[in-house]
């Protein structure tokens, strides 16, 4: 026998989808707070939120003729009608917050807007909603939410304990707080203030509270970039990094969400920064017109769609890889100060291709452009004078040095495959990658799924160097080789398999230069001589990501003097 | 089994068979060398499965039988005996040797454990002079691939046999090596027949196989999937490689629109000292042709610029190309002859490279892929 169900229950179901456990009814009321354009929002918070919790506000209120209305599912003011979906620019828009609230648990609701000289209380519990009351009450709006999930024990009974429950609201509450400098937040549980966040300028308290101040210290600001979308905010260095994904806070305009497609992106840019399975942290905010943007995808609104998700996704990688690029300079400048004696010798014969050389028309037009480049590049120029001294090599691996006031340890094997791979990078960006074409073009098979990444990847691997055609079905022939760099020995079906683990972020191209950079370089394990390594550091300073190598690994390791006195016990 | 010889000839043939043992054998019996005494020789055999070599030195046999001794350390211990005469006597689990006032027991493993030598049913057989088979070798394998994810075919070398001539290939993908000659006795009936060979394998024929004037191959097995290189005293028998070999001669252009004369030594050299600038760049050389002159530049943003002119005959229109000088190099390096003949047709089409002078009943040439940028 089939029912209409009554409505206690529909709001029941609906509330379901909503309001998971008190974090949610933080959430949609602290939104609500700021949509209100709240300037101070405190929320107390009693036993976890399963005795009570309350969120006051110095917004714009809430007139009395409308209080009631505020509980009827699907009101609110911030929708007049469907076209407005096309561009939300407010936190909410469902119009079902407090409505999904009041259905599991007792709400009281007081507001006062700033033409009003009173205040109005209602109750709601349910579908029932008491007439207003007049009280006193500051300008804003008060919502007190009691005896979450009285109704629903099977909720309560999915709930963790009040401290647990306790530290969601906290940590959610800080994240949004990030979003929001200009608006100063409270918490307190139990009666005892858990942080304060006074408005302020600066983002510098809040980050040191949600990172660790460590961690905060080192965040790398982005300058702010345009196109697709503005993209501002921090990211954690190469090197600094954690197991998950938790701290990548994202807030697409304003909304603080998860988004796979851009923590795809944010990993692009550490692709050859990270180790496998570490990963970045830090605080984006990327800012899109409302109607490029469709949060109306689930209820808790905890991802969105992008309209233009591959421009958004190419701006928010560019953007985190400058910033990376710029850090690593300066950061190499802390870990060595030397000049590098390459400088000289590298830049002197571009001023030849130029100009008095009567060979020079020789060398295509090409060459001279990017040989002219490499004299000027800032980065060549911008590193700092000083002395470093190569003293050993250590296990035939790494390469020991000093500049008088630190040891500098230096993965030889990482550092030649840094330089090897901005070398191939900049061959390949700049479209003068030599290719080695095969007399005989040699054939491989792939299966179904092996066929579909490559194919993916094809017109990548071809800008690489790497060509490749169609040869029957899931077979293909390669035409052609990237020149040098040990690439006859690049096995590609190694690297088809290496797209499998990582399809998501990483860019083919790069791989195909990490692969092989790694293939063309010195090993661990073998000896250099002093000359050789002098070469090496030299070039290596020369890179643009000079600290970590191709896969992640860092390069230069620098152990400072005090650092050693303390082994001896000599602080 | 018992038996007396000569120093010298004992460790020459077990050093040999030594190279063949492969160390990391799962099989303990694999790296031991068998040696067995019968008439008035010894025979010495090792194999890795794939090469089997045999070699056979006089000795003064007392009791005929057979011993398996560990290589290494066996061709270790002879290869420190001065000349003079050693005696051995073995039993299945020890070998003892006495020289002069000294006496060694090698621990062995019983010979009858060790892998008899591939059917003697015999297939397609011919004869080469063995001067013109080690030619022919090292004019090839070098250009063999030497990388297993490209597969055991382009690893071996190509033996193709049609009426009285016999033309071995190589490639690496990237460029060819081919050379044919004349054979001493061609196969009964001119058979044709082809066999991908182990470069590795042929490398062991060609240093193992000296001192005779006729090789002899023999197909061997059921389905001739085995190959005999032998001489009077030494044999080695290799498995061949199965599979399909590149039809070569469709990467070798039919014709050439143009041709070079150059002195093989200056050429050499100038690549040689190109080639240290060009150093990264994928060894990249470009070579300019005009006005019976070749230029070869390199030049790298870490390195610097190289510039060398060269004499050269020129017929046909002036080029530029590119080639890596490496392989240039490699190919120039094996060919004996004072100037070498290169011919092109345009940049993008593989170059043939041959020596400047015919030799009587050889041919030998190699095809390399310019660069493309």
């Amino acid at each position: 026998m089939i029912r209409l169900l009554d409505e206690t229950t529909v709001g029941a179901i609906a509330a379901g989808e909503v309001v998971e456990r008190p974090l949610s009814v933080a959430k949609e009321l602290v939104e609500n707070a700021l949509d209100a354009g709240a300037t101070r929002i405190g929320v107390a918070v009693t036993r976890g939120g399963l005795d009570a919790l309350e969120v006051t506000d110095d917004g714009v209120g809430i007139a009395c003729d409308d209080l009631r209305l505020a509980f009827a599912r699907h009101a609110t003011s911030k929708l007049a009608r469907v076209a407005d979906l096309e561009r939300i620019a407010t936190l909410g828009f469902r119009g079902e917050g407090l409505a999904a609230i009041a259905a599991v648990a007792r709400v009281r609701l007081e507001s006062r807007t700033r033409d009003s000289d009173i205040g109005y209380a209602v109750h709601a519990h349910g579908l029932d909603v008491s007439q207003p009351e007049p009280i006193a009450a500051p300008p804003g709006t008060r919502v007190r939410v009691e005896a979450l999930f009285a109704n629903v024990p099977v909720r309560r009974d999915y709930l963790r304990s009040p401290t647990a429950e306790f530290a969601r609201i906290s940590s959610f509450l800080a994240m949004l707080g990030l979003g929001y400098p200009s608006v100063a937040f409270n918490l307190t549980h139990d009666g005892r203030t858990a942080f304060t966040f006074p408005a302020a300028g600066t983002l510098d308290q809040r980050l040191a509270h949600v990172f660790g101040t460590d961690a905060a210290r080192s965040l790398v600001a982005l300058e702010p970039s345009d196109g697709a979308a503005r993209v501002r905010g921090f990211v954690s260095p190469p090197g600094v990094d954690r197991g998950d994904r938790r701290l990548q806070l994202l807030f697409v305009n304003g909304r603080l969400l998860r988004s796979t497609l851009l923590a795809g992106a944010w990993s692009a840019a550490y692709a050859t920064f990270a180790l496998r399975g570490r990963h970045p942290f830090g605080l984006l905010f990327v800012d899109v017109p409302p109607d490029h943007v469709d949060p109306n995808v689930h209820p808790t609104k905890s991802d969105v769609r992008l309209r233009f998700a591959d421009a958004v996704h190419d701006v928010v990688r560019r953007s985190i890889a400058r910033a990376l690029a710029r850090d690593a300079t300066s950061r190499l400048r802390d870990a060595l100060s030397f000049a590098p004696p390459l400088q000289a010798t590298a830049a002197a014969p571009s001023q030849d291709a130029g100009s008095s050389n009567p060979h020079a028309a020789l060398f295509g037009a090409e060459t001279s452009r990017e040989l002219a480049v490499a004299a000027t590049s800032p980065d060549a120029n911008e590193v700092p004078p000083g002395e470093l001294r190569i003293l050993a090599q250590l296990d035939d691996t790494f390469v020991l040095a000093t500049d008088g006031s630190a040891l500098v340890l230096v993965d030889q094997h990482a550092a030649h495959e840094r330089v090897a791979f901005e070398a191939i990078a900049a061959r390949a960006r700049s479209g003068t990658a030599v290719q080695e074409p095969l007399l005989v073009p040699y054939g491989i098979e792939l299966d179904a799924d092996e066929a579909e990444r490559f194919e993916r990847s094809r017109s990548a691997l071809a800008a690489a160097g790497l060509e490749a055609e169609p040869f029957g079905e899931r077979a293909y022939r390669i035409l052609t080789t990237p020149a040098g760099y040990g690439a006859r020995a690049f096995d590609l079906r190694a690297y088809v398999a290496d797209l499998a683990e990582d399809a998501g972020g990483l860019d083919a191209r790069e791989r195909v230069w990490a692969s092989l950079a790694c293939h063309s370089v010195v090993r661990a394990g073998e000896r250099l001589e002093h000359a050789e390594m002098t070469a090496l550091l030299a070039r290596l300073v020369r890179c643009k990501n000079p600290m970590h190598c191709p896969h992640g690994r860092p390069t230069i390791v620098r152990i400072e003097a005090d650092a050693i006195a303390r082994m001896f016990k000599r602080t | 089994m018992k038996f007396r010889c000569n120093t010298k000839d004992i460790a020459t043939a077990v050093g040999a068979a030594s190279k063949i043992v492969n160390a990391h054998t799962t099989v303990p019996i694999l790296s031991n060398v068998l040696l067995a005494a019968d008439g008035d020789v010894i025979r010495v055999r090792a194999t890795d499965l794939e090469v089997t070599l045999e070699q056979a030195f006089p000795a003064e046999v007392g009791d005929p039988g057979s011993v398996t001794v560990p290589a290494k350390l066996f061709s270790g211990y002879l290869g420190n005996l001065p000349p003079g005469t050693l005696e051995l006597s073995g039993t299945p689990t020890r070998a003892s040797v006495k020289w002069e006032r000294s006496n060694y027991d090698f621990h062995a493993l019983p010979a009858d454990e060790y892998p008899p030598l591939p059917s003697a049913q015999k297939g397609t057989s011919f004869a080469i002079d063995a001067k013109r088979f080690r030619e022919g070798v090292a004019a090839t394998i070098f250009a063999a691939s030497s990388e297993e994810a490209r597969g055991a075919v382009l690893m071996g070398t190509l033996m193709e046999l049609a009426g009285d001539r016999l033309t071995m290939v190589a490639t690496d993908g990237y460029r060819l090596a081919k050379w044919e000659a004349t054979l001493a006795r061609p196969p009964d009936g001119g058979a044709t027949a082809k066999f991908i060979v182990p470069s590795r394998a042929l490398a062991e024929a060609a240093r193992n196989l000296g001192g005779t004037e006729l090789v002899e191959v023999t197909a061997l097995g059921p389905s001739g999937n085995q190959l005999s290189f032998a001489t009077a005293n030494a044999s080695i028998v290799v498995r061949l490689v199965d599979g399909q070999y590149p039809n070569y001669g469709q990467v070798i252009p039919a014709q050439f629109d143009r041709s070079l004369r150059i002195n093989t030594g200056a050429l050499i050299a100038g690549l040689r000292r190109a080639e240290l600038v060009a150093g990264d760049r994928a060894s990249m050389v470009k070579i300019n042709v005009a006005n019976q002159q070749l230029i070869i530049t390199a030049n790298s943003d870490t390195t610097g610029n190289a510039y060398e002119e060269l004499e050269v005959e020129q017929s046909g229109e002036d080029l530029a190309i590119a080639f890596n000088a490496r392989y240039l190099v490699d190919i120039l390096n094996h060919i004996d002859a004072p100037q070498i003949l290169m011919e092109f047709l345009g940049p993008l089409s593989p170059a043939a490279i041959r020596p400047g002078d015919d030799v009587e009943g050889i041919a030998q040439m190699y095809v390399l892929m310019p660069l493309r940028q």
